[in-house]
């Protein structure tokens, strides 16, 4: 163990609160976006490119007890429920405006905008999201090597399916990109892997210590690398394909770090600085990329930051503890579920599917599981976003 | 810079063969040791561990100066020397790094010397202070770093002695210091900062011929 170093994440929060207008140019992401429009929006719609932080029921139909008919336990990664809904939602319905899946489905077969079965609703299905999607690699998390699993359609896609639908981007989109949570957790869990081969290795003499810590170097390189690759192909997405095709209104968010979670705080103390560091260089890349675009800017890492540092003033009682409960789930999907996933979590009181942990609370707990929000939670996290609309002028 | 030096220089020698008498000018051909004792406050930056540190390493290189004697005793000193290649490496809790790399330096450092006893003495004494200004360039990173430095200018100083073999040649050896500190930005996947204070100690032989 003591050849794992302590990879600290010091430099961002000065780099970051140095940042303002065009920075000094030899210091990448030191800048900050410009040109973004500062005039009151006329929106009609949410369109919204992430994962499953923005998946507004992808996966449904996987959660249905009667399958593939209903009812459902859930369909969206928080204490799912009538009212269970998650920030896009909450953005939408403060505008006014609807938002439904862009595909459901699982297991390789989907359906494109169910909601036009419903004519009036044709237009809604802008909700890209999905759970294990990332930003340009199809081979997300939770699908199969077979295709099977989750479809985790990745953003680059997203944004390509929204444009054969809808051909452009309009001034009445308000547009969210919020992705890479899982090419971060893709690259932390390869560097994982190598660093324990590296440890077996070192334990057995076959590396020494230097050698060791070289490898385990190189290996955290390597996902550095592999998350600024993501950062700056998102950043050209948000640049060919958005802002080039129309896209007028473009929020981007950067990456909260997933450490503080309920799955961060099982990680072992040596490895939680190498996921910092991956969120920390995807947001630096993003940021350095984004620079003197029109783009808003969201720092989503420090809204959440905020959120753990002074739960109390979010009216947070418990932020360390996933409301659903793993065991619940686990009967209620008839074994199928065991890691206690929030996409399968029914918070509706007094039902027979409810897989709420005796005593959890969907408002004042943050989480739903190791890594998504309490419907709560979504809610601090849609009041923080919708705030940052409002002093952008974008919103009233 | 060389350029101007090398014309002061022919036109120094001009000077010299049209006139008898001694000009003022001395040049010095030598060697000078750069011995480093670097100091920063440590790097810092996204997955940085604690404790990291960079170290430069020594550089020797052969050097030339130009003198000219304001007074007897006073002179006005303008050093240079071809830009030495300095190794950089890994420090602290990244010492398994070992060689990171490599950076050149040009440093010109221009000093006003007082020069003891008189000037018809074997061996004179001096003591300089001045100015120097260092520029970094051609960094170069294993580790696949676009490394910059930033360009310092500090004060200077040196002492040393002076033998004359006669009135034309002298040899001298001298050590100087300087302050020279840089900031120092490594991009690569991350973006890593530093202060490096390199605090030089310079060792130099040279010989000197007066025109």
């Amino acid at each position: 163990m003591k050849i794992i170093r302590h990879w600290a994440a010091a430099g961002i929060a000065g780099l970051l609160l140095s940042a303002c207008g065009g920075g000094d140019p030899t210091v990448a992401g030191s800048g900050s976006p410009s040109g973004a429009p500062t005039s009151k929006g006329s929106f009609t719609a949410v369109v919204s490119f992430g994962d499953s932080l923005s998946d507004v029921g992808a996966y449904t139909p996987a959660t249905a007890t009667g399958i593939p008919a209903a009812p459902y336990l859930g369909g969206k990664f928080t204490t799912n429920s009538a009212t269970g809904t998650v920030w896009v939602e909450n953005v939408a319905s403060n505008l006014g405006v609807v938002i439904t899946p862009a595909e459901v489905g699982f297991n390789g077969a989907s359906a494109k905008c169910p909601a036009a079965a419903t004519p009036s609703l044709a237009g809604t299905c802008t909700g890209y999201g999905q759970g294990g999607s990332r930003v340009t690699n199809p081979a997300g998390i939770g699908k199969n090597a077979d295709g099977s699993g989750a479809l985790t359609v990745p953003m680059v896609t997203q944004i390509a399916n929204h444009l054969t639908r809808f051909t452009s981007f309009k001034d009445t989109d308000l547009i969210f990109v919020y992705g890479g949570n899982n090419d971060a957790f893709t690259q932390f869990g390869i560097f994982s892997a190598k660093a324990t081969q590296i440890q077996t290795d070192a334990a057995a003499g076959k590396l020494t210590a230097d050698q060791a810590n070289l490898a385990l170097f190189n290996a955290q390189s390597a996902a550095q690398a592999e998350m600024k690759l993501a950062a700056q192909q998102l950043v050209g997405y948000i640049k060919t394909q958005i802002l080039a095709k129309g896209g007028k209104y473009v929020a981007v968010l950067n990456l909260p770090d997933s450490t503080k979670t309920p799955f961060g705080s099982t990680l072992p103390a040596s490895a939680k600085p190498v996921l910092t560091g991956l969120v920390d260089v995807f947001n630096l890349w993003l940021r350095d990329g984004l620079t003197n675009q029109p783009v808003l800017l969201v720092d989503a890492n420090a809204l959440v930051a905020d959120t753990y540092a002074n739960p109390a003033t979010y009216g947070l009682t418990n932020i360390t503890t996933p409301a659903c409960d793993a065991t619940k789930i686990n009967a209620l999907t008839g074994g199928k579920v065991t890691d206690g996933s929030s996409l399968f979590c029914n918070s509706t009181t007094g039902s027979p599917l409810n897989g709420l942990t005796t005593g959890a609370s969907v408002t004042t707990w943050l989480f739903a599981d190791g890594v998504h929000p309490t419907t709560g939670g979504h809610k601090l996290f849609s009041d923080a976003v919708l705030k940052q609309l409002r002093t952008a002028g974008w919103i009233n | 810079m060389k350029i101007k030096l090398y014309s002061c220089l022919a036109m120094a020698l001009v000077a010299s063969g049209a006139q008898a008498q001694s000009t003022g000018f001395k040049v010095k051909l030598g060697v000078s040791a750069i011995k480093l004792d670097v100091k920063t406050p440590g790097l810092t930056g996204i997955g940085v561990p604690p404790g990291a540190d960079v170290g430069v390493g020594d550089a020797t290189t052969p050097t030339l100066d130009v003198l000219y004697a304001l007074t007897p005793n006073i002179s006005a000193e303008l050093a240079i020397g071809i830009p030495p290649k300095h190794d950089t490496s890994g420090k602290g809790s990244v010492a398994f790094l070992g060689k990171t790399g490599s950076v050149k330096q040009f440093a010109p450092t221009f000093f006003v010397n007082y020069h003891f006893l008189d000037a018809s003495s074997t061996i004179r004494p001096f003591a300089g202070l001045g100015v120097n200004y260092t520029k970094f360039f051609d960094a170069t990173s294993t580790l696949g770093q676009d490394v910059q430095l930033s360009r310092s200018i500090g004060l200077a100083w040196q002492l040393g002695a002076e033998y004359a073999f006669d009135k034309r040649w002298s040899t001298s050896i001298s050590v100087a210091g300087a302050k020279v500190k840089s900031n120092l930005v490594a991009t690569a996947t991350t973006v890593q900062r530093t202060t490096i204070d390199f605090r030089p100690i310079v060792y130099s032989v040279n010989l000197g011929y007066s025109f």
